[in-house]
């Protein structure tokens, strides 16, 4: 997903530095005006929200409905657009599940700017197309001048890395893992962007459970998993926890369990061990190590 | 030399801890941790700290209960209440933009501390949609923080930093006394997962908005100060927060610029 490439690297503290950064786009770009998409259907919302991030290099579009965002993404490319989730003619999930599938130019980084609260399913519902959702509140506005900031200043270098890893992705596509489902369950939003990344890089199926026992409905339900890496800490249910629960069911006592373990303790691998993990690799991950791990681990084909 | 013979023993004593059980201390920090043992050997009726040593290698009962010596849990809830008051003023209207937030509270001991967050939390209407991670190094701490029991007598002392800190309700409102003790409403601990982490052997398992740890890293030598500097900095999204201990700093550390004073007299940064 275009949005999966969202990263973490370079932040800019002061308007200072992103002015300058900005100066040296601009002689290296012959268009340094970035382009903003506002979707909001509150007048007086759409108002404060271009008066809040308006700058001389920003140029912003502010529509009033799912449709006519729609409409402006099919026809120009935006560096960033900030949405609402209450639209007056469809949700906010619907819009950007319709951008998902519609011939949009480019799908840009979203910020979700909503004045309610989510539910967990409708924030994992989100997060798939939007790295970045804002409560609105008393500190809001801040928060939303920060993110923006970010992602307009990132659209360059995240638009050649995208280029440059469809390139890659092409070349290193790994026969091991192509086509493979894994189970990755992490209740962490940042794992689990990365480590979906880097394994469907590899050509293999991501599933995503957040904890023990929403991995163990997924085993249930999906039939042709083929391997499960499991994150030990994890709330509601843990690791330890999940690994013993579905070895100790008789259909799974041959499914690799990998268990990723954030503690440097040999007591606590032998634990991921002895609860049934067929290994284990320890945090931070390193990519080359969980490709030769996954490699050794992942079953034969006798599928095809 | 006494002194310097003390020295040695101490080390290989917290050498041999490493290599039997896993447990680091060799980072902590001299002064204190040589009281400390020095306590431990008194009280568990060893001549010397070899002794000590070699009791604690041969017997794993012996170093639960050095363990206990050498993580004194001292610490109250709302204590120092201006930092909570800080952290409901100026660090909640932030984390309430999120619409679902992570909190590290680091070396939690007891949980006076975490519980006092969780009330915190739940008046400003963040509970729900929250995980806390609870960590520490001892699993006596960390059984008891689980637990949610406190001495009564001392729970109604407590009251006094609740109300300074900007308590909306009453403390009672959030236990039931019996039998001496206060139980805390299990409603608090719901979003919470305990863990046992250390700062000296583990890494970051998740990223955090929040990471709060209090009196812990006074105990840390310099080197073991900056990894856990290192592991909080990992740890926390963009423009995280950090609230240390009153007698605690990021300055002068390495991890000095990488973060902005937020409210520097309550020691609670903001990552960079």
């Amino acid at each position: 997903m275009q949005m999966g490439a969202v990263g973490y690297a370079l932040k800019p503290t002061t308007r200072e530095r992103l002015k300058q950064v900005f100066e040296k786009l601009e002689g290296k770009f012959t268009q340094a005006v970035k382009k903003v998409l506002l979707v909001e259907d509150d007048a007086l919302q759409r108002e404060s929200v271009v008066h809040l991030i308006d700058d001389e290099d920003i140029e912003i579009t502010a529509v009033e409905s799912g449709q006519e965002a729609i409409d402006m993404l099919c026809t120009t490319i935006f560096d960033c657009m900030i949405m609402d989730l209450k639209l007056p003619d469809m949700q906010g999930s619907e819009l950007l599940e319709r951008m998902s599938r519609e011939p949009i130019c480019c799908f840009p980084p979203v910020i979700v700017y909503t004045g309610r609260n989510l539910t967990r399913d409708e924030e994992q519902e989100l997060l798939k197309y939007s790295r970045t959702i804002i409560i609105k509140g008393a500190r809001s506005p801040e928060r939303l001048l920060d993110e923006v900031t970010l992602f307009l200043h990132k659209v360059e270098s995240q638009l050649s890395s995208e280029r440059q890893s469809m390139l890659a992705s092409v070349r290193s596509r790994d026969k091991v893992l192509d086509g493979r489902r894994v189970l990755l369950v992490d209740d962490d939003v940042r794992n689990i962007f990365a480590l979906t990344g880097v394994l469907e890089q590899k050509g293999a199926l991501v599933e995503v459970a957040r904890d023990g026992l929403e991995a163990i409905a997924k085993l249930d339900e999906i039939h042709d998993i083929d391997l499960v890496l499991m994150d030990v800490m994890m709330p509601v249910m843990d690791g330890l926890e999940a690994t013993r629960r579905i070895r100790a069911d008789g259909r799974f006592n041959k499914l690799p369990i990998i268990a990723l373990t954030a503690k440097a303790m040999r007591d606590d691998q032998e634990q991921c061990l002895n609860a049934g993990a067929s290994d284990y690799l320890a945090k931070p991950i390193d990519i080359d190590r969980l490709y030769s791990l996954l490699r050794v681990w992942m079953p034969s084909l006798e599928r095809l | 030399m006494e002194t310097g013979s003390i020295e040695i023993e101490l080390e290989l004593l917290m050498q041999a801890i490493y290599l039997k059980y896993s447990y680091d201390f060799r980072n902590y920090a001299g002064a204190s941790l040589k009281r400390r043992v020095l306590h431990a050997q008194q009280e568990m009726g060893c001549s010397s700290i070899s002794a000590l040593q070699a009791k604690v290698v041969h017997d794993p009962n012996a170093f639960t209960a050095l363990l206990q010596f050498l993580t004194v849990p001292t610490t109250e809830m709302f204590r120092d209440p201006a930092y909570f008051l800080a952290l409901r003023e100026q660090v909640i209207p932030f984390l309430k933009t999120y619409p679902s937030l992570k909190i590290w509270v680091a070396g939690c001991s007891t949980g006076e501390e975490l519980y006092s967050m969780a009330i915190l939390l739940h008046e400003e209407g963040l509970l729900e949609r929250s995980i806390i991670y609870a960590t520490d190094i001892n699993p006596k701490s960390l059984e008891l923080a689980r637990k949610g029991i406190f001495a009564l007598e001392r729970v109604r002392s407590y009251g006094a930093n609740y109300r300074a800190a900007g308590g909306t309700g009453s403390l009672t409102d959030y236990y039931t006394a019996a039998y001496e003790g206060a139980l805390f409403n299990r409603e608090l601990c719901e979003n919470i997962t305990f863990a046992d982490h250390s700062l000296a052997t583990d890494s970051v398992f998740a990223e955090t908005h929040l990471v709060c740890c209090r009196n812990v890293m006074i105990y840390f030598n310099r080197e073991l100060q900056e990894r856990a500097l290192g592991l909080f900095y990992e740890s926390l999204c963009r423009r995280g927060f950090l609230g240390l201990g009153s007698k605690e700093t990021i300055e002068f550390s390495p991890y000095a610029n990488r973060f902005e004073a937020l409210v520097r007299a309550q020691r609670i940064y903001r990552k960079i």
